[in-house]
């Protein structure tokens, strides 16, 4: 996935990208650079807090792996089904600001602190609208199962019937995700890399797996919460369907990447709490009035 | 206000400065260029003028050269004007003969703000005091600088 | 939050080694110092000892991303300083070359505001796009950036075969590529949320702080020296000089894409109308200028040029001054951040065009 980002990106830019490593079009480039960065030395920086500066790492880690562990992508295809999956999700998204205040603290550095702060703004903040438009999905399909989320869009996707919802947690989504135009926290002229400033070689690969892991489990959380899941018309298996969409999805969130510069860190949040709480919060009235009419 | 042609112009200007300051050489050297040549203690008067009367409202560049057979310090501050079009063309320069010991002349950073770094830089660079001025630190140079200015003629490039 | 002084630079993502000594309270920005003088390299002094010709090279070097602006200025003065007259043909050859060049400095400063403001793809196209002059620029003088190209009394080589044709096909190319950036960057939420009311210039600050080029042109005054004091032919050929009245950064980038675009229309202007004739005209290679002094002035890509030159009748000139236009925009660095945001630094600094290695000289 790292691959088809960095060649769309290419593309967008008139360039070509990747292109040495491995046969195709340099596929094998992000593996590449994943082995070259196992190579490295692995440097904490002396006045460090060692133990919590190597534990955030795996901690990002832990998190995005068991939220693709909850996210099913197929009727039968879930590692870990859960009648609360959409709560055990937002909590464990919550969790990630913990992670990078874990990270910049212990970096004992003043760019990664103030780099930290700004990513814990950012992402506090966004949470909240993130978690509110799941929950218009919740009302509309009355649980807080995955599978029963996708069931339920055996009629109707949920993405015409909260097309609100979808754009919120888009949106919130990119900013949860340190995705630009909401890089604030990693690529500032001052802040040199924000809170990641002090990782280096397998540290920084655990970081940036972490992160593409939990891009790729938004995207999917996106596919099934209102784009239908794995469902879809007989002849293309359901795991097929759910790749699609989510392929789909993917490239919709690494386009403003190409497209927009960054935003500064006080209109982020302004965009945060006055457009999107208040259209979240609108959203879940919307589907409220909603389940009703569609009995 | 009816168009006048540049050279009329030009000398119109050269002959109302003439008559409001007898003391200075007035001279137009080319087709929008009028040099003015002043002894110090009326500048601050004449740069007042040439402000709000002429309006020339901006310094473009000052010139310190240095004489040492003449034992003199010349200045030479660029004059323009943007706000008014019809003198846009004209590029005034207003020049000072100073002793080279000693050479001290007021600063017109308060008539014209512009001025302020173009009067340092001749400060650092040719070694003109300019009382007055906000702010005499060295802008170009090093901070620990202690030679000569190095636009005076006896600092000599080494291997020159 | 206590003040704090931050020292931005001489190292910094940005163009050049120049220091900004900012104190900030918060995120506002009470009091900014622009410290330059990491480049300073002593030009005008070594201009004395060496020969007027040899002089172009060196002088050159200051503003590589638009180096025919400062060398016209120079060049112009010595020509009239010793009483020679550049033939038709190579004024209209180095007007050409001259607005190449801006079109240049200008894509070349687009794209450094992209990384100014996290956006790379504003970084990658104009970059892109400029290879396509510089190619011409390439064809015509061997050089990519700097030509040594102008001299007293014409130009080095005329233009060569074919380079009319190959002329009108990139300006055709740049115009189509200008509607794209405009509607791609110019008209993105983003960028105009981000310098639209940023860094504000009043129209009669702009006068009375005395600067130049796109920052002036961006708060209404629309000076241009090639309007002002026409030299070469710029009299002969049409075309506006652009000032928007609200002098915020928007205003600032508006200009600057705007000359791209006048510059285009000057080089088919001039293409179509070039005569033919020599392309310089023959003096003795050790100039001797009698004595006497001049002042002359371009507009290069960042603003006014000037050159006061200073002549006792040697092989040498007595005092070369070089008044650059990032020299005279330094005082807008303190007038402009106090009171904005701390991420809004980048955002006005870029705006301004300031290129260490020109004001320093």
């Amino acid at each position: 996935m790292v691959w088809y980002e960095r060649k769309l990106l290419a593309k967008m830019q008139v360039r070509v990208g990747p292109l040495y490593a491995g046969r195709f079009e340099g596929i094998l480039q992000p593996i590449a650079d994943f082995v070259k960065l196992l190579f490295k030395e692995i440097i904490v920086p002396r006045p460090a807090d060692r133990f919590f500066f190597l534990l955030a790492p795996t901690f990002m880690m832990a998190l995005s792996v068991s939220l693709l562990a909850l996210i099913p992508l197929g009727p039968t295809y879930v590692i870990a089904d859960s009648n609360v999956a959409i709560l055990m999700i937002i909590a464990l998204l919550s969790l990630s600001p913990l992670a990078i205040m874990i990270a910049a603290w212990a970096s004992n550095n003043k760019y990664s602190l103030i780099g930290g702060l700004r990513a814990l703004h950012q992402m506090t903040s966004y949470a909240i609208p993130l978690s509110l438009s799941t929950l218009g999905v919740v009302v509309l399909s009355g649980s807080f199962s995955l599978v029963s989320v996708v069931e339920s869009q055996r009629n109707y996707w949920f993405i015409l019937l909260q097309p609100l919802g979808a754009v919120v947690f888009f949106l919130a989504g990119l900013a949860e995700l340190e995705r630009v135009p909401f890089d604030v926290p990693e690529a500032e002229t001052e802040v040199v890399m924000g809170w990641e400033t002090e990782y280096s070689g397998i540290n920084y690969g655990l970081i940036m797996t972490a992160a593409y892991i939990k891009f790729y489990a938004l995207a999917v959380l996106f596919t099934v919460l209102f784009l239908g899941g794995w469902l879809g018309p007989e002849p293309v298996p359901p795991l097929a369907w759910t790749i699609l969409k989510t392929l789909l999805v993917v490239t919709l969130m690494m386009i403003p990447r190409g497209a927009y510069p960054r935003l500064r860190i006080d209109q982020m949040l302004r965009f945060g709490w006055t457009w999107l709480l208040p259209l979240s919060l609108l959203n879940l009235v919307i589907s409220l009035v909603e389940v009703p009419l569609l009995r | 206000m009816y168009e006048l042609s540049p050279v009329i112009e030009d000398e119109e200007i050269a002959r109302r400065v003439a008559e409001q300051f007898p003391e200075i050489r007035i001279e137009i050297s080319a087709l929008n260029r009028i040099n003015l040549e002043a002894p110090h203690y009326c500048l601050p008067q004449l740069a007042a003028y040439l402000r709000d009367i002429e309006g020339f409202d901006h310094v473009a560049s000052v010139t310190g050269i240095d004489y040492p057979d003449r034992n003199l310090v010349k200045v030479t501050y660029h004059l323009g004007a943007y706000a008014k079009l019809t003198i846009r063309r004209l590029v005034l320069s207003v020049s000072v003969d100073l002793p080279r010991q000693d050479a001290m002349t007021p600063s017109l950073v308060s008539i014209w703000p512009s001025a302020e770094y173009h009067e340092r830089e001749t400060h650092e660079m040719v070694g003109v005091m300019f009382e007055g001025h906000p702010n005499s630190n060295l802008l170009l140079l090093p901070e620990d600088w202690i030679d000569l200015p190095p636009l005076r003629k006896d600092f000599k490039l080494r291997g020159r | 939050m206590s003040e704090l002084t931050l020292s931005v630079g001489p190292q910094h993502p940005g163009s050049g080694h120049f220091r900004l000594i900012i104190c900030v309270d918060g995120d506002t920005i009470t009091k900014a110092t622009p410290d330059p003088g990491y480049v300073h390299r002593g030009i005008e002094k070594q201009a004395e000892y060496r020969e007027y010709l040899h002089s172009i090279p060196l002088l050159e070097r200051p503003v590589i991303s638009d180096s025919n602006g400062s060398v016209y200025a120079y060049v112009l003065a010595v020509e009239r300083l010793a009483g020679l007259k550049a033939p038709e043909r190579a004024q209209y050859i180095r007007v050409l070359m001259a607005e190449l060049n801006r079109i240049m400095s200008h894509l070349y400063w687009l794209a450094i505001y992209g990384i100014f403001l996290g956006h790379s793809t504003m970084f990658m196209w104009p970059f892109g796009d400029r290879e396509v002059v510089i190619d011409l620029a390439q064809r015509v003088m061997g050089a990519r950036l700097t030509y040594s190209f102008f001299v007293p009394g014409g130009v080095r080589n005329d233009l060569p075969h074919g380079f009319k044709d190959e002329a009108l096909r990139a300006t055709e190319f740049l115009e189509k590529r200008l509607h794209e950036y405009d509607a791609i960057f110019f008209k993105n939420p983003i960028f105009v949320e981000r310098t639209r009311g940023v860094g504000i210039l009043r129209h009669d600050d702009a006068i009375r702080l005395g600067v130049v080029g796109p920052t002036l042109r961006g708060s209404g005054v629309n000076a241009d020296a090639r309007k002002d004091e026409a030299y070469d032919v710029y009299d002969t050929f049409k075309f506006d000089v652009p000032a928007f009245p609200d002098g915020d950064c928007y205003s600032r980038a508006l200009v600057r894409l705007e000359e791209i675009k006048q510059s285009i229309r000057i080089v088919r202007q001039a293409l179509e109308s070039i005569p033919e004739g020599p392309f310089r005209i023959r003096h003795p290679s050790v100039l001797k200028p009698p004595q006497g002094s001049v002042y002359s002035r371009t507009e290069a890509a960042r603003g006014a040029y000037a050159y006061f030159i200073r002549s006792e009748g040697g092989k040498t000139p007595y005092r070369l001054k070089i008044s650059s236009p990032s020299f005279r925009n330094l005082l807008a660095f303190q007038f402009l951040m106090k009171g904005s945001h701390l991420a809004d630094m980048p955002t006005i600094y870029w705006s301004l065009d300031y290129w260490p290695l020109e004001a320093d000289r």
